[in-house]
């Protein structure tokens, strides 16, 4: 246990600014939509289901901002390469799935973080709507946070296969193309499956329903799995 | 715990790259010994490093690291040594105190009133961020880090390049110190050849990936000297005493490697003892056979 409490101390010192950024962020949105909601100006707001619609789908926004940035690396990666840790790490008394596990930790904590906002907020919009977006919002938080965990194990593996400084350039460069390339992915598989003609309110009472809340969670739980397998596996993989 | 007569036993080790080939190189590190590994740069020594370190894979051969295999046994053989490197391999934004925090974890024997000893002694202040440290101070943080938990097997990758004389010397004298128990070893990567004609009490010399030498440091200087004559009389020389031969306007200076032998054959000639550094460099040119 004493090893990775030191070794999630490094990965979240090294990338508290990022989190505290994240934080902030997520913060503000929240702070901003529960305004628009509670303000006089807002009266005139109604709370039935169709009036509120457009709020929802806002809420979902900081759902989905919390999972993917969440789980991001905050530039450890290139930041371990550029210093030479990633290749120091080989002489130290660490195994590779140690230190994926450790970094596992560190995410989940950052995502603990957002987590702890979102669902401030999920209370916060019932007590001024009268609505619940708990389960919506949490399940779409875990998808993308699912979502970034293979982002960040894709990119995390390809910045560590270059371990050298000449390589930076080639490095992020590369680790940059693959994230988009998933991006793109993504955005074709989520246009497929939302056509124009799909009814929104349809839709969001599929993703507010339980069913959806399981599929996300079984998303969650199989990225991590993913996660560390890969994690674990670049940090096992010694240089050519 | 192994008993272990080796701190580090490499045998017939084979590492190839498209452009250089660590070529079937075999030498070991007696336990309490320091050795110097000494080598032109891009002759070898850091990847004889990696490879023992198993940062990269090898090619094939076998490396054994305080009487364990170091693929099998990695993660016991690394609690016990110590690595510094040329540069800090830490972040810029932590401090000497975060260093404590990260390595105390890993390391079972990690002493803390021994780090807060050397920060003292190398006066490194622990709260000042690393980046704000000058490249000697960084080398000696990495150096109390290395000698914080007990390490039996000192690994140094050119540690003391880029450092000043007096730094240098204050860290060689704490090498010293810390092999007096007998019980730990170093192995000290250099190019620096009067650091480790200094301290070390074996070398082994490394050129182009093939070990030339390796043994006591004593009689690899006791053996080889350098001749000195007229150009003329190089061709009395017999070819199988000479390293390699240095020509300049007046004469010749003739690296042989058995002093004894030499100067009862060459009777006229004087011999000067030759230092590491000469050693080195007569060896870099043996296929040149003569330079200047």
């Amino acid at each position: 246990m004493k090893l990775y409490k030191s070794l999630v101390y490094r990965e979240l010192k090294l990338s508290r600014k990022y989190y505290v950024l994240i934080g902030m962020m997520l913060l503000f949105l929240a702070v901003s939509l529960m305004l628009v909601l509670i303000l006089p100006s807002a009266e005139s707001i109604s709370t039935d289901e169709e009036a509120v619609l457009p709020l929802d789908l806002v809420s979902i926004g900081i759902g989905i901002i919390g999972g993917f940035m969440g789980v991001r690396d905050g530039g450890n990666y290139s930041m371990d390469v550029k210093t030479g840790w990633a290749r120091t790490v080989y002489a130290l008394p660490v195994t590779g799935k140690q230190m994926a596990c450790a970094t596992l930790m560190q995410r989940l904590i950052s995502l603990s973080g957002a987590a702890v906002i979102i669902i401030a907020y999920a209370i916060a919009f019932r007590a001024a709507t009268g609505l619940s977006v708990f389960i919506q919002l949490i399940s779409v938080f875990l998808i993308c946070a699912g979502a970034g965990l293979i982002l960040d194990a894709v990119y995390g593996a390809v910045v560590r296969m270059f371990r050298d400084k000449r390589q930076q350039k080639k490095m992020i460069v590369a680790g940059n193309a693959a994230v988009i390339a998933i991006f793109i992915l993504i955005e074709k598989v989520v246009s497929l499956v939302f056509k124009p003609s799909v009814d929104v309110t349809k839709v969001l009472k599929f993703v507010n329903s339980p069913v959806f809340a399981v599929i996300a969670i079984v998303f969650f739980a199989a990225s991590a799995l993913l996660y560390f397998v890969a994690i674990s596996k670049s940090y096992e993989r010694r240089e050519p | 715990m192994t008993e272990y007569e080796n701190a580090i036993e490499i045998k017939g080790v084979t590492k190839r790259y498209d452009d250089f080939t660590l070529d079937n190189i075999s030498f070991d590190v007696p336990k309490g010994c320091i050795m110097g590994f000494i080598g032109q740069n891009g002759a070898g020594k850091t990847t004889t490093i990696r490879s023992l370190l198993h940062i990269t894979d090898i090619n094939s051969g076998e490396i054994r690291l305080l009487g364990l295999d170091h693929i099998k046994d990695e993660t016991a053989i690394k609690k016990r040594i110590a690595v510094v490197f040329d540069e800090l391999p830490f972040h810029d934004m932590f401090n000497a105190r975060d260093m404590a925090r990260i390595f105390e974890g890993m390391y079972p024997e990690w002493d803390n009133s021994i780090y807060t000893q050397y920060l003292e002694r190398f006066q490194l202040p622990a709260k000042k961020k690393i980046g704000q440290f000058s490249k000697g101070m960084k080398m000696k943080l990495q150096i109390a880090c290395a000698l914080s938990h007990n390490a039996e097997l000192l690994v140094m990758d050119e540690a003391t390049t880029g450092l000043d004389p007096v730094v240098r010397d204050e860290i060689l004298h704490i090498f010293q110190e810390y092999l007096q128990n007998g019980e730990r070893s170093v192995l000290m990567s250099s190019h620096i050849t009067s650091d480790l004609e200094k301290i070390a009490d074996m070398v082994t010399f490394i050129d182009r990936g093939k070990i030339l030498l390796s043994g006591c440091k004593d009689d690899i200087l006791e053996k080889h000297g350098i001749l000195k004559c007229d150009k003329e009389k190089i061709a009395e020389i017999d070819a199988a005493d000479i390293v390699s031969i240095r020509t300049n306007n007046f004469g010749a200076e003739v690296m042989v490697h058995d002093c004894e032998n030499a100067s009862c054959k060459y009777r006229d000639c004087v011999i000067d003892p030759a230092s590491l550094d000469d050693i080195m460099l007569y060896y870099v040119y043996r296929d040149k056979k003569e330079w200047s």
